[in-house]
């Protein structure tokens, strides 16, 4: 987080309590950030938060149904080639 | 195949914010492609034509069964109105909600393109629609998912910065069909 001074008067003896004061209004483009491993800096928070849901999904072990329904699609091809 | 499964899992759990329909949408898909595998072209992008299958399949059961989408225009409309309360980090279960609140259509892009990655030329072939179009739903999509997200003041996140991703640059159909 950067030290901003927009929120004290320049020069103002206050500045180490104030600079945190509306640091809260950053939090919203550094979230998720590390769901970009390549931390490209034009990444922004609502793709990372959207990739990081596909990601998540995606990264579930695969259940055993969709193998069941790929030996079953393999059995399909082998008997269609025996057949040809 | 194989390879395209979490993707196709990723992209129905999107559609249809359901753990258990997306699976089955994903199955009814890779047993649709089987029977239909003589329509695909060789050399075409077997990835696009897997998604293809997938969202007609998706579109096919929501029309039979109305209750499986929680999109309602006025509900949505609602909820554009009734800012949730301020959150400063985006949680994963408030971008899934989020979303099962937007149009279809806006969904599926932002799925497509801002989840999983496709170039616009692949969301196009995928949803059957313009690159233009593809791109205006993805930037309506985007104001509308951050204003349920992070209510109406927060609306106007900054667009996508890479206008063109790399990806797009692509050959249109770069994926040879992978053996089923």
């Amino acid at each position: 987080m950067g030290i901003t001074t927009e929120n004290g008067q320049p020069g103002s003896d206050t500045l180490p309590g104030v600079w945190n004061d509306g640091g809260g209004q950053l939090a919203i483009n550094k979230g998720k950030r590390q769901a970009g491993e390549a931390m490209d800096p034009e990444f922004d928070s609502l793709t990372a938060a959207l990739r990081q849901m596909h990601d998540s999904i995606a990264n579930e072990p695969v259940p055993d149904d969709f193998l069941d329904l790929l030996d079953q699609i393999d059995a399909k091809i082998s008997a269609s080639k025996k057949i040809s | 195949m194989v390879a395209l499964i979490p993707s196709l899992r990723a992209f129905a759990r999107g559609l249809c914010g359901n753990r258990e329909l997306a699976d089955d949408l994903a199955q009814e898909a890779m047993m649709r492609a089987w029977a239909a595998h003589a329509s695909f072209t060789p050399g075409t992008n077997f990835r696009a034509w897997m998604f293809m299958i997938l969202r007609n399949q998706f579109y096919t059961t929501m029309r039979k069964n109305s209750r499986m989408t929680s999109w309602d225009p006025e509900a949505a409309e609602r909820l554009l109105v009734e800012a949730p309360p301020q959150q400063h980090h985006i949680h994963m279960s408030d971008v899934e909600k989020a979303l099962q609140k937007l149009p279809a259509e806006q969904r599926e892009i932002l799925m497509l393109v801002g989840a999983g990655g496709a170039s616009y030329e692949e969301a196009a072939v995928i949803t059957g629609c313009a690159i233009g179009t593809v791109k205006s739903r993805l930037a309506r999509g985007r104001v509308a998912l951050a204003a349920l997200i992070n209510g109406p003041d927060e609306a106007v996140l900054k667009k996508p910065a890479r206008s063109k991703p790399v990806r797009s640059t692509l050959p249109k159909h770069p994926d040879p069909m992978p053996s089923i």
